[in-house]
């Protein structure tokens, strides 16, 4: 799938090149384009058509994903935005539906694994993808993402729920921006991924995140980024292999 | 004017205690007196009694019995009256009562001195200053002019006083020269000329002015004198008390022999060091202390710097060593080959298996040789840096280990990207630590950012190992938090891992609106006598435009590098 991507990048036509960069751009026009120049003809080739179809319009959601979550990343949380602030109290609702939360700024949202009394500080960086990431992450899967919340309070393993989260918001983005997630979005949808792909891509790491700091044992929180890096390079490792789609039992995709 | 025998009472300094009873009645036991009823008269058996004791005894057939040993004395008609006198001890009792005709000699420097100080002139000669004062020859006397001019039985009788005691004297009026001035007018404008007689006071110029005894007036200005005097005396003290400080502050500035009072009685002079010596002496010591720290530091230093230089031109001849011994292998690999070139065909074919071995081995040594460079030290230059407490460091860059801390969302994380990468990012919570160099002159700055986090607060103390500064960011837009930041930083400054260390603190964040001011941290949380006996420095900076970020740097390298170098 890579190939002609690849083949693109480094085609010595710039009309070519242009796909990889250009935004708005008509598949169906660009695969014709295509053919004409390479001198293909459909009749030799009856599935070349469907298939460079596929291709490019994979090349392009990625990209288009890409522009999608970094505009998302871009709004910063604003305790103004009352939108914002719906979303922050369904996140506390939905992972301590029996807790009433006292105030919105409150020492409470630690037991979520903010840092301080308004989660809004914590954001920062990952913006209102932070917030997405997370809700997503607890609506779909709540039980998981409970029983992960209980989990974290752990008296040697624990961590901060909430602020790993939008730490692994960020990772998600940088693979993403680097491109590792291209095997796993073009294994995965024939054509634009969505941002609810990325989410999906969220929940997978977070699952797995989980899972591996808990079997690392580390010595304490300060093992945080040595682990995290870890885990970012088996990731990546496991994206190298051209066939991967990163799900696992709990998240199904 | 006092009378003769109070006078006698007034000088008795003139004589020790004579025994009086010589001179008193041993009938009555009264005084003797120069004439009347105490005058002493002889009896004819020698015995003295007074006149009134004699009066008083039975007179038996014109004679009279000696009351001590009852011998009888003729008396004629004349009776007690006709019986002789005791001249001698007549002339020994005036002699008591006027002793300084003849006592000169008693009269003690001290109280001659006295009476001299009065500066008046010796009537007889003017060269002699005047001690007595002759109450009827109205003169002023000096002791031998006295004695000189009243050595006549007649003369020596007049009444000499000490010239203190002389009576007093009012002068004559300046307009009735017949009257005496006994008067003083209190009048405002006659105060030029306040003196006046009766008849000035009653009929003259001073008619119905208020007056007073001339006494009276004399007595109040005397009073008022003694108070001035008192006065200027208790204001000559206080001078003389401040004199003599001085001149102990300066005896003891300057120093010198002291008399010292030993235990066991004995004086001897101890030398005494002044102040000023102490002090010269103090400043000499401190710089030959400096001196010679300076000498230690300078020895330690060469011995770094010799055991670095012999190990580096250790290492350099080896390696010189080792590239002779390769380049005569490849000589010799040299010399084989040309030889086989000069063989016959059959002899080369059967050396051909010879000759890869040969390549091979040389290509072996060119790829170890390749990869020489980086151990090769080409450049004869040795690089070194001072740092502040005068080591010598040997490389081209010196290291420091600081730990980035301060509370949540202070900027730790942003402040270490913008030094790093020169940008500014929105940074994600840091969870555990962030860890960066960065490299800033000849320095190669080793940042640890741990989290702010309040759960990962506990753990700060893991980083405070060998840390040499201690950089603490306070988010200075956080109102709310101040009290809780500068709480931390007083518990680091507590902690004996970072005694050592410097302390930067960057107030973040000065480019937000109504952010607390340098100026305002300072006063409010007294960060000079909170960060007291320590390096520190607060440094105001912003993450978004990077201001403030390298001087903080700065003040930090100054920290650790000799300021000269």
């Amino acid at each position: 799938m890579e190939q002609p991507e690849s083949s693109l990048k480094h085609s010595k036509i710039p009309a070519l090149k242009r796909l990889l960069v250009d935004d708005n751009i008509n598949i169906d026009e660009a695969v014709v384009h295509v053919m004409r120049l390479k001198t293909i003809n459909p009749d030799v080739h009856p599935r070349f058509n469907e298939t460079l179809r596929v291709c490019l319009s994979q090349i392009v959601g990625y990209r288009q994903l890409q522009a999608e979550v970094e505009s998302v990343r871009k709004v910063q949380y604003s305790s103004d935005n009352l939108d914002h602030e719906a979303l922050l109290m369904q996140l506390w609702s939905t992972l301590k539906p029996d807790t009433q939360l006292k105030s919105r700024l409150s020492p409470q949202w630690t037991e979520l694994g903010f840092q301080g009394d308004d989660p809004m500080t914590d954001f920062r960086g990952m913006g209102l993808l932070g917030l997405r990431n997370l809700l997503f992450f607890v609506s779909s899967y709540t039980d998981q993402a409970r029983s992960m919340l209980t989990r974290s309070f752990h008296p040697q393993y624990g961590y901060s729920f909430a602020i790993v989260g939008i730490n692994l918001t960020s990772l998600a983005y940088s693979m993403l921006t680097a491109g590792h997630l291209k095997t796993h979005f073009y294994n995965l949808v024939d054509g634009c991924p969505q941002l609810t792909h990325f989410h999906h891509v969220y929940c997978y790491l977070f699952v797995e995140f989980d899972k591996f700091w808990f079997d690392e044992r580390p010595r304490d929180i300060m093992e945080f980024n040595r682990v995290k890096t870890k885990f970012q390079k088996q990731v990546i490792h496991k994206l190298k292999n051209k066939s991967t789609i990163l799900i696992n039992e709990l998240i199904p995709c | 004017m006092a009378s003769g025998t109070s006078r006698v009472t007034n000088l008795s300094f003139l004589y020790t205690n004579t025994d009086l009873d010589i001179v008193e009645c041993r009938v009555c036991n009264d005084r003797y007196h120069l004439q009347g009823e105490k005058v002493p008269r002889l009896l004819l058996c020698g015995h003295t009694v007074c006149h009134q004791c004699l009066t008083r005894l039975p007179t038996n057939n014109d004679t009279l019995l000696c009351p001590f040993d009852r011998q009888p004395t003729y008396i004629d008609d004349s009776g007690v009256w006709g019986l002789k006198k005791n001249f001698a001890l007549i002339e020994l009792l005036e002699k008591l009562q006027y002793p300084f005709r003849q006592l000169s000699a008693d009269w003690d420097d001290t109280a001659i001195a006295s009476q001299k100080k009065l500066n008046v002139p010796c009537d007889e000669n003017e060269q002699h200053t005047a001690v007595l004062y002759c109450v009827t020859c109205g003169s002023n006397l000096c002791l031998e002019c006295s004695n000189m001019t009243h050595s006549a039985r007649t003369l020596a009788k007049h009444k000499r006083v000490p010239l203190s005691e002389k009576p007093q004297e009012y002068p004559k009026c300046a307009r009735h020269p017949m009257h005496l001035v006994e008067f003083a007018c209190l009048e405002e404008e006659c105060q030029g000329a306040p003196l006046m007689c009766y008849i000035c006071k009653d009929y003259g110029r001073h008619v119905q002015h208020k007056h007073a005894l001339l006494e009276a007036e004399a007595a109040n200005v005397r009073a008022s004198l003694m108070t001035a005097m008192r006065h200027v005396r208790s204001f000559a003290e206080e001078v003389m008390s401040t004199e003599r400080k001085l001149a102990a502050v300066v005896q003891q500035t300057e120093g010198g022999t002291q008399l010292i009072q030993a235990p066991d009685g004995h004086q001897h002079t101890v030398e005494v060091q002044g102040t000023a010596e102490k002090v010269r002496v103090r400043v000499t010591q401190y710089f030959a202390e400096l001196r010679e720290m300076l000498k230690r530091q300078e020895m330690s230093a060469l011995t770094v710097v010799d055991t670095h230089i012999r190990e580096r031109l250790c290492m350099l001849k080896q390696q010189q060593e080792d590239m002779g011994v390769l380049l005569s292998q490849i000589t010799t690999v040299c010399h084989q080959c040309e030889k086989m070139l000069q063989e016959d065909d059959a002899k080369v074919l059967l050396a051909k298996a010879e000759v890869k071995t040969l390549s091979e081995t040389v290509q072996t040594q060119q790829t170890h040789f390749a990869e020489l460079p980086e151990q090769l030290q080409l450049d004869p230059n040795i690089p070194i840096t001072f740092t502040k407490d005068n080591r010598v460091h040997i490389g081209p860059k010196m290291e420091m280990r600081v730990v980035v801390l301060g509370l949540d969302h202070s900027g730790k994380t942003s402040i270490l990207f913008r030094l790093k990468l020169n940008d500014f990012i929105e940074t994600i919570p840091t969870i555990g630590f962030n860890v960066e160099t960065v490299e800033f002159k000849n320095l190669k700055f080793t940042f640890w950012d741990v989290g702010g986090q309040k759960k990962l607060r506990p753990l700060w103390k893991h980083y405070y190992l060998n840390t040499q500064a201690l950089v603490f960011v306070v988010d200075s837009s956080d109102r709310d938090r101040m009290n809780e930041a500068f709480n931390e930083l007083a518990k680091l400054l507590q902690e004996k891992e970072l005694q050592g260390a410097s302390l930067l603190i960057f107030a973040n964040k000065q480019d937000v609106e109504q952010c607390l001011s340098l100026e305002e941290m300072v006063e409010q949380f007294n960060l000079f006598k909170l960060c007291c006996n320590r390096c520190w420095h607060i440094q105001a900076c912003d993450t978004s435009t990077g201001a403030g970020l390298f001087d903080g740097l700065e003040w930090l390298s100054h920290q650790l590098v000799g300021a000269r170098v």
